[in-house]
């Protein structure tokens, strides 16, 4: 197993009279996609708003290459985000969100390349309240990919998207790890992800069930498949 | 990048003009009357004994209280961004700017505001008083907004209370030129406090969610959509933390009707309380102050004890309606197979009980300020209860519920001019 890129260590976040993660430990490997697994309620989207800086936890730590992911400067801060909803410019075009986005990483030449892989040709001149939701979800997944980032992290990046559309989307995550890119991916779907991630963190109600690789986490159980093991440990 | 915000905001404000358009002619004009409306009220002021510029410590104390009902209500975000901006800047050096641009944002406003009040106090002539009370105003305001910031972003309530009595306390002894070079520590400690903004521990998770909610209130608004106006602004409701739950009452087969409709009220919308309570208090004014003796018609001392009772004739029918919604909401439920044991009369009794509680607190606290003499006040509201039940009762029959309603509106009317007339 690869070394890994991320780490978080006993960390606890609370919200008023509700713990959403409970010294929540985990390690993510570098240059895999792994697949952060829990039902509705987890604590996964609370996980990845810790690791986008969202949120600070009320204990323990998180660490980038084995430093503080909060001392990590603005000006390089290598982690991308797909949020699970889509957030855009009401009022600018789809090309003049890609334009902007390229412009503030100077990733202009990456711009014609996602436009033809999301096949978001016919929408350039649209703005997003005309489109439907898959549409927008690209919108969203392609100015996260136009950010300079060694980590992307995406929160039920699936939503929306048609079967066409998840096969590209899953293709352009298998590009960018060909490109030595870190990926981890939010959802509750385990048939959607069971195919491309490489090592998955299972978690339930804040806690960690499980973490490795699916021959490690099905050898280690009576289990077959993958959703056999997360509801026979969920029940656990 | 900058132009990319701003395109944003230059598409915004079309659309807006776009959907508004006439709605926007008719606030121009009408901002037109009223700004004239306030430069007379303003002139009687001064040609009175009474003069603001001579009462600058009332002045003070108002806009105190004004700065702390701000900060406690929080219905607005201090800092407004748009999320998408958030989104895609933060963790990158471009936030920095964003944050600059909403931060100068708020100064030109504050400046503004306080420019213009300052000018409304000093009977809208330009002097050096007006230019000393304008900068004291202008740093109060943007240390109130950052005091702001500081309690929505869970900063030590001791701390927020501190800093907003220090401010006021200068303040007031500034504006008031009860010691005027209290405006020194004024400045010193509002720049202490956007200093001390840079230490704060921003929620930024907080943040964004009520950023997107905004935006999602304001994109809606903007297009003139009102179903999705709507829809956001049920799921709000529905979303809100309430720190009275029912379960915390004493529940009861016998009372859960009461419990509940108890409930409902507390829960009310404050848009709509704020609503109804400027009837009252246009009434109040109306009768109790000189402020509107100026305005044609309105000023009359003829009409406006008529006008008065029909601004608390509407504050008692609309306060009627919103009771009778509740009942017919559960009487629709129960038809619709939603089981409910309780008989219709049942039903009305718990909810027009609470609906009469909250009419007599009200009219209670009313007629005192009125000063309107207690047999005439207990007479008023007894009356208005009697009609307010009688509409109640007929709620379950269509064709005598309208009959009333209408006959239940007269004695409204008619209960409100015992407090006015005579």
């Amino acid at each position: 197993m690869s070394s890994f890129i991320l780490s978080f260590d006993n960390v606890t976040k609370k919200f008023e009279s509700v713990t959403a993660l409970k010294s929540l430990s985990f390690k993510v490997p570098e240059n895999k996609i792994t697949g952060l697994i829990g039902s509705n309620g987890a604590g996964k989207t609370t996980t990845l708003r810790l690791i986008v800086r969202y949120l600070t936890p009320d204990s323990g730590t998180i660490l980038y290459r084995n430093k503080d992911i909060y001392s990590l400067p603005d000006s390089s801060f290598p982690i991308s985000y797909i949020p699970d909803t889509p957030i855009y410019f009401e009022e600018l075009t789809v090309k003049e969100h890609l334009s902007f986005i390229s412009a503030m990483y100077q990733t202009e030449s990456n711009v014609q390349n996602l436009i033809d892989v999301l096949k978001l040709e016919r929408h350039l001149d649209k703005v997003p309240s005309v489109l439907s939701r898959g549409t927008k979800q690209k919108l969203i997944i392609a100015c996260a990919l136009l950010r300079n980032f060694d980590f992307l992290i995406a929160d039920e990046p699936f939503s929306g998207l048609d079967p066409k559309q998840i096969k590209t989307f899953k293709d352009l995550l298998l590009e960018e790890k060909k490109k030595g890119k870190t990926i981890l991916l939010s959802t509750h779907l385990l048939d959607m992800i069971e195919n491309i991630c490489d090592y998955y963190i299972m978690i339930d109600d804040g806690e960690l069930l499980a973490q490795g690789t699916l021959t490690e986490l099905i050898n280690n159980s009576k289990c077959s498949t993958l959703e056999e093991l997360y509801l026979y440990l969920a029940d656990c | 990048m900058i132009r990319f915000l701003l395109m944003e905001s230059i598409r915004e404000w079309k659309i807006l003009i776009k959907n508004y358009l006439l709605e926007m002619i008719g606030l121009i004009i009408f901002f037109a009357v009223f700004l004239q409306t306030v430069k007379t009220i303003i002139r009687t002021i001064y040609a009175s004994d009474v003069s603001l510029s001579d009462n600058l410590l009332m002045v003070s104390i108002i806009i105190c209280i004004i700065q702390l009902l701000s900060i406690i209500s929080q219905r607005n975000l201090v800092f407004e961004i748009h999320p998408a901006a958030l989104h895609y800047f933060f963790n990158s050096p471009q936030l920095n700017l964003v944050k600059k641009i909403a931060f100068i944002k708020k100064i030109i406003g504050k400046l503004v505001l306080a420019f213009l009040l300052c000018l409304i106090i000093f009977n809208f002539k330009l002097s050096v008083d007006l230019g000393i009370a304008t900068f004291s105003m202008f740093i109060y305001l943007i240390a109130g907004s950052f005091i702001k910031w500081f309690k929505y972003n869970k900063l030590n309530f001791i701390m927020v209370a501190l800093l907003y009595a220090c401010t006021s306390l200068l303040f007031v002894l500034s504006l008031s030129k009860m010691f005027l070079p209290a405006n020194i520590p004024l400045f010193v400690l509002s720049l202490f406090v956007i200093y001390y903004n840079s230490k704060i521990k921003i929620d930024w998770g907080k943040y964004y969610d009520d950023l997107v909610y905004m935006e999602k209130t304001n994109n809606a608004t903007r297009h003139k959509n009102m179903a999705e106006m709507q829809q956001i602004a049920i799921d709000h409701i529905a979303t809100a933390r309430h720190s009275l739950k029912i379960y915390a009452l004493p529940l009861k087969r016998s009372n859960a009707l009461l419990c509940k409709a108890l409930i409902e009220t507390l829960r009310m919308s404050k848009q709509v309380i704020a609503v109804l309570g400027l009837f009252l208090v246009f009434a109040l004014l109306l009768n109790k102050t000189m402020l509107f003796s100026e305005i044609p018609i309105i000023g009359d001392p003829n009409i406006a004890p008529v006008i008065a009772m029909l601004a608390v004739t509407t504050f008692l029918v609309n306060l009627k309606q919103i009771y009778s919604k509740q009942i017919m909401a559960i009487v629709d439920k129960h038809k619709a197979g939603f089981f409910i044991p309780y008989p219709f009369t049942t039903i009305v009794y718990s909810y027009s009980l609470i609906c009469c509680l909250s009419t007599v607190l009200i009219l209670a606290v009313f007629c005192a300020i009125l000063s309107s003499g207690w047999i005439k006040s207990i007479a008023a509201i007894i009356i208005s209860i009697l009609a307010m039940y009688l509409y109640f009762f007929t709620l379950g029959n269509n064709r005598a519920n309208r009959f009333v309603d209408t006959v239940s509106n007269i004695i409204l009317f008619l209960s409100s001019g015992l407090l006015f007339l005579g």
